[in-house]
């Protein structure tokens, strides 16, 4: 199998907050179609790495590039547009929580397809039915469960029918089965060719999904390869994530 | 309703304290001070253009019905001291002074700070509530002094500028008798004691997380903005009735 | 005394970098109000929240605003004899300065303190950070439709106050100081009131503005949970209110040179 072109690309990127260095000359590329995992202990800047992609946060210093766009040097208005084609799904769900399940859905198809109100409506319904979410479709997010409206949050993002797709944690802090009802999504869409970013530390998930994986490690990338790879790396903080070893350098 | 509740109840609590002197005496002067200064370039700069576009309609209109000036210095300085210096400076209390002691006790409120409070049995009422409400209205009392002198002498600016009326014509101590002045300044007390009453009550209130914050503080600042003006309505009244 | 004129310099610089980020919102709602793509519902939704629900508030401020200019306005006929002045001093302040000034300020309270409210949580919960995430452009879709809702709401709003004004001035003459209300109507009609009347359309129109581009900008500039939206609330108002007699005016000065 031929290397597939990467989608995305972060080149040197350097990130701090004050004087809390978060990411130090971070280089990593995104190839298109594949589902890629990145992992890494809690706190190292996974959210904060993704989340130059779509130009939510911009590099003090490096690159970030997708297809052939620079994105740490898009204006807000050309930011919008590709954040339609690659969309980012917080990792604490953030539903707007005036409206309903299926308004909060149908807000987006509003917007992107230019249609009318109903049919926006009509259209959303439709997408939360091709979910298996139509019994939420009426109620109020704050009154959900956190795994039903983590997948809210999944639907809502998938009304834009996106390229690439990036989820933040989106199994973490669910029970089992929440948890493989999303997985399953994952891999739905794997299938239909949309390029994947995961966040988790969700071993049971990266086992199942993952194309490729990204470690993140003190300010940088640890591991980059194949997902075999990555569980039997010789590496002595990898060792001790996968196998949750109290002792070493996490 | 629950709200009324707790104004009447800190009402009657602050009453009996005051009939105590129970006042705390430093906390209080510090109260005062941060009141004061917090609000001072605010209310400065807002009474000097009211009383610029006070002058500014007050002479206009005596153009139309009167067509001459020669009272426009007395009658600013008039409605001033009894009206719009206190009425004004109690509004801008609300908002100022107000809001920020709805958000402050508010935030207590929903991080549970207060409840720790009464767990160590220390009444909230006497620790945070007395000494702002007898520091805001003495402050309000300094505040509506300053406000009415800076807008009289920015009003005077716009008399010589746009109307050539000369400072000296405009100075004029002719309307104001003892009355008005009495009258200023009980409204000016009187409001410096309704806005952190109404406006603590709204903090107590306070709910669920941050949005109970916001609310709280919207809530302050329309209740006791319509309190002041209900407030001012019934005093401007009694006053005219004992003249 | 260095570190009083430290605090002034760092607030001065403060406000001139807020008043910076102001003018860039009040740009930015502009521009997305053309071509008019926002919708309707939404709009309509605003309206009712903003408009009708500050009715009651918006009626009973102006009758008593109405009431003090007319017990106002008699102590200066008591002095002078000028029993016109009683309609046409009220009725003159009401129209173009006390209605849309009094009515802007609570309406600011009710309204804009609500908007930046609302806006700084939808920040706190990272829900305006989801939506830009979607690829939907908070400004179009929050800032907006609050924008033309806030200022269609206070003009309208006024309107209602003037009127409102004007009996709560003509009721002040008949119960409270056994003045026929005839010869207050009489008083208003010797003054040419719809020039006031307009101009305080205007000022309504500008105030309207003024709230909805400060409370848009405080609540969508909120960091630091509970406390930081309260921080906003707080700027929020006065800022608007500064804002509001500023621009009460700078229009009163045009009005007046034209
Ligand atoms: N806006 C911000 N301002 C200041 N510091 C921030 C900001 N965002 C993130 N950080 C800091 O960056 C570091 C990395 O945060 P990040 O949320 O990316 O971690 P994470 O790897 O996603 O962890 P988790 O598994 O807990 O989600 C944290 O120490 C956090 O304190
Ligand atoms: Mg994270």
């Amino acid at each position: 199998m031929s290397e597939p072109t990467p989608v995305a690309r972060l080149i040197g990127v350097d990130k701090s907050f004050g004087s809390h260095t978060v990411l130090a000359a971070v280089t990593l590329e995104l190839p298109a179609g594949r589902c890629t995992f990145v992992a890494g202990p809690s706190g190292t800047g996974k959210s904060v790495l993704v989340r130059h992609l779509v130009g939510l946060l911009r590099p003090d210093a490096g690159e970030v590039w997708y297809r052939d766009l620079r994105v740490d040097q898009l204006d807000e208005q050309a930011l919008l547009v590709l954040r339609r084609k690659c969309v980012y799904v917080f990792q604490h769900p953030t539903l707007f929580d005036s409206m309903s399940v299926a308004e909060n859905v149908a807000l987006v198809v509003k917007y992107h397809k230019g249609v009318k109100a109903r049919v926006a409506e009509s259209l959303a319904r439709a997408q939360l039915e091709r979910m298996g979410l139509s019994r939420l479709a009426d109620a109020r997010p704050p009154e959900l469960p956190s795994g039903e409206q983590k997948l809210v949050s999944l639907a809502r993002a998938l009304a834009l029918e996106p390229e690439t797709l990036i989820l933040d944690e989106p199994t973490t802090g669910l029970d089992p089965y929440a948890a493989f009802e999303i997985d399953a999504h994952v891999r739905q869409l794997k299938e239909q060719g949309v390029t994947l970013l995961v966040i988790s530390h969700d071993l049971q998930s990266i086992r199942r999904l993952a194309d490729e994986v990204v470690f993140l490690f003190d300010r940088q990338v640890r591991y980059q390869g194949g997902m075999q790879g990555f569980f039997e790396a010789n590496d002595p903080v990898l060792d001790q994530f996968v196998h949750a070893r109290v002792h070493g350098a996490i | 309703m629950a709200l009324w509740i707790t104004v009447g109840q800190m009402l009657s609590l602050s009453l009996w304290a005051l009939l105590r002197l129970r006042l705390g005496g430093r906390e209080m002067v510090r109260q005062v001070y941060e009141t004061g200064n917090r609000s001072i370039l605010f209310v400065g700069i807002t009474m000097a253009f009211i009383g610029m576009i006070g002058v500014y309609e007050l002479a206009s209109t005596m153009e139309a019905v009167l067509p001459e000036y020669s009272t426009l210095g007395a009658a600013t300085l008039q409605g001033l001291t009894r009206e719009m210096g206190p009425i004004m400076a109690g509004l801008l209390l609300a908002t100022r002074v107000g809001t920020g002691m709805a958000a402050e006790i508010g935030s207590m409120q929903v991080s549970d700070q207060i409840d720790a409070m009464k767990l160590c049995s220390v009444d909230p009422v006497e620790l945070l509530v007395l000494p702002r409400l007898f520091a805001s209205s003495i402050a309000s009392l300094g505040l509506a002094a300053l406000g009415t002198t800076i807008a009289f002498f920015s009003g005077m600016a716009v008399a010589w500028f746009g109307f050539s009326i000369l400072p000296d014509t405009f100075m004029s101590l002719r309307f104001v008798v003892t009355g008005d002045l009495i009258m200023g300044i009980s409204k000016a007390l009187v409001f410096g004691f309704t806005v952190p009453l109404v406006s603590c009550a709204c903090g107590f209130q306070a709910s669920g997380g941050s949005e109970g914050v916001g609310k709280a503080t919207t809530r302050a600042v329309v209740l006791s903005s319509f309190l002041v003006i209900v407030e001012d309505a019934l005093i401007t009244y009694i006053g005219e009735v004992l003249q | 005394m260095k570190m009083l004129l430290a605090s002034f310099g760092r607030d001065f610089l403060d406000s001139l970098a807020r008043v910076g980020s102001l003018n860039v919102m009040f740009y930015r709602t502009l521009r997305s109000l053309f071509p008019p793509r926002y919708d309707r519902e939404e709009l309509f939704r605003q309206l009712h929240r903003i408009g009708v629900r500050s009715l009651p508030i918006v009626i009973l401020t102006a009758l008593l605003v109405g009431v003090i200019m007319v017990l106002q306005s008699m102590t200066y006929v008591r002095k002078t004899g000028a029993t016109g002045f009683v309609g046409a001093g009220a009725g003159l302040a009401v129209l173009s300065e006390l209605g849309p000034s009094l009515i802007g300020l609570m309406f600011s309270g009710r309204v804009g303190a609500n908007a930046a409210a609302e806006l700084g949580n939808m920040v706190v919960s990272e829900q305006v950070e989801a939506l830009r995430a979607l690829a939907i452009d908070p400004i179009r879709f929050l800032v907006a439709p609050r924008f033309v809702a806030i200022v269609t709401s206070l003009v309208l709003l006024t309107v209602v106050g003037d009127l409102c004004g004007l009996v709560g001035g003509a009721m002040a003459c008949h119960w409270l100081l056994d003045i026929d209300w005839r010869t207050f109507v009489a008083g208003l009609m010797e003054v040419e009131l719809l020039d006031d009347f307009i101009v305080g359309l205007v000022k309504a129109a500008a105030f309207g503005g003024v709230i909805s581009t400060v409370s848009s900008n405080y609540g969508l500039t909120v960091s630091g949970g509970a406390q930081g939206v309260g921080r906003a609330v707080n700027g929020c108002v006065v800022t608007t209110a500064l804002g509001i007699f500023i621009a009460d005016y700078v229009i009163t000065w045009v009005w007046f040179q034209i």
